[in-house]
């Protein structure tokens, strides 16, 4: 009788040489409407089956301004961005908090997702966020 | 190159041919870049991709998806850098994206669009009462009016038109 212990990264290599490639958005949540100053969380849920996550990235309408690589270091990183207050020491993966809102906050917000290399399989999804004076 | 009413640069290449679509972002920095990817359309599934993560743009392996596979090559060595596409099939009309993701700058996207042309199959000169006409046609006579009707069969957004008129008048022979 034989027993043998197969470690999590063996039985990773065993699912990858019939990798079928299944990246998918489970949820995008942007607040539709925030009162200006209030803070607001933004969070991007996704599944990977056979396949590693490389990038998250959140965009509006100037660009990026923030991502999440895992295999950087820090993973998270942020882009000054007119209108985003975004606080990194509570920000992981794909959820990010925008500590205050201001006028320049309103707009469309891209949540988008990249698989690791070979595929570098994305998906993205875009919500808009309007922010109102009180 | 025109732009089109979504302010997408477009681009015109021929069944048959080679273009060279560009990833014309606001910002490139070869130095920093870590990976470069070019999608269709709006789907997530790259068509090309060069991962520059552990070794220069310029030194790292460019991996075209398996049906785009020998048609496609990526210069990086002009600027803007290009992705070049030989020969140019029906199907490769549509929208392409290039993404540049950059270490310490912004990522950058660039959009273009390809229309393909398909030239016609077959070109049929005709006269006015449908007669095929070949070779050597007249003799008229000066101040005579000619008109000939010239048919293409087949081909797609063919709007190439070259007519190429050879006549001889007297013992001169003209070509124009």
């Amino acid at each position: 009788m034989y027993a043998f212990l197969v470690s999590p990264r063996r039985l990773f290599s065993l699912c990858a040489s019939t990798r079928v490639l299944a990246l998918r958005l489970t949820r995008v949540d942007v607040p539709s409407s925030v009162i200006m100053g209030d803070p607001v969380w933004l969070n991007c849920s996704y599944e990977l089956e056979n396949d590693e996550l490389y990038s998250i990235k959140w965009y509006n309408s100037n660009g990026e301004f923030y991502r999440w690589v895992p295999k950087d270091m820090p993973p998270g990183q942020k882009y000054e961005s007119r209108g985003i207050h975004l606080d990194l020491t509570k920000s992981s993966f794909g959820n990010v908090f925008l500590s205050m809102t201001d006028l320049h906050t309103d707009g469309t917000y891209r949540c988008e997702v990249s698989a690791e290399a070979p595929s570098f399989q994305t998906v993205k999804r875009e919500k808009e966020l309007r922010v109102y004076n009180d | 190159m025109t732009f089109n009413s979504r302010g997408i640069s477009e681009y015109r290449a021929v069944v048959g041919g080679q273009v060279s679509l560009p990833c014309n972002t606001s910002l490139w920095i070869e130095e920093d870049i870590s990976l470069v990817i070019w999608y269709r359309g709006s789907t997530g599934i790259p068509i090309y991709r060069v991962d520059a993560r552990s070794s220069r743009l310029s030194n790292s392996k460019q991996v075209p998806s398996e049906e785009l596979g020998e048609r496609a090559v990526m210069d990086v060595s002009v600027l803007p850098p290009t992705l070049k596409l030989e020969p140019v099939l029906e199907e490769d009309e549509g929208d392409y994206r290039c993404r540049v993701d950059y270490r310490k700058h912004r990522t950058q996207h660039f959009l273009v669009h390809l229309n393909v042309t398909v030239p016609p199959k077959q070109v049929i000169i005709k006269d006015l009462d449908g007669n095929r006409l070949r070779d050597v046609i007249g003799p008229y006579d000066e101040g005579d009016s000619l008109t000939l009707v010239c048919e293409a069969y087949g081909g797609q957004s063919s709007h190439l038109l070259y007519a190429n008129l050879a006549y001889t008048y007297g013992n001169e022979h003209t070509t124009e």
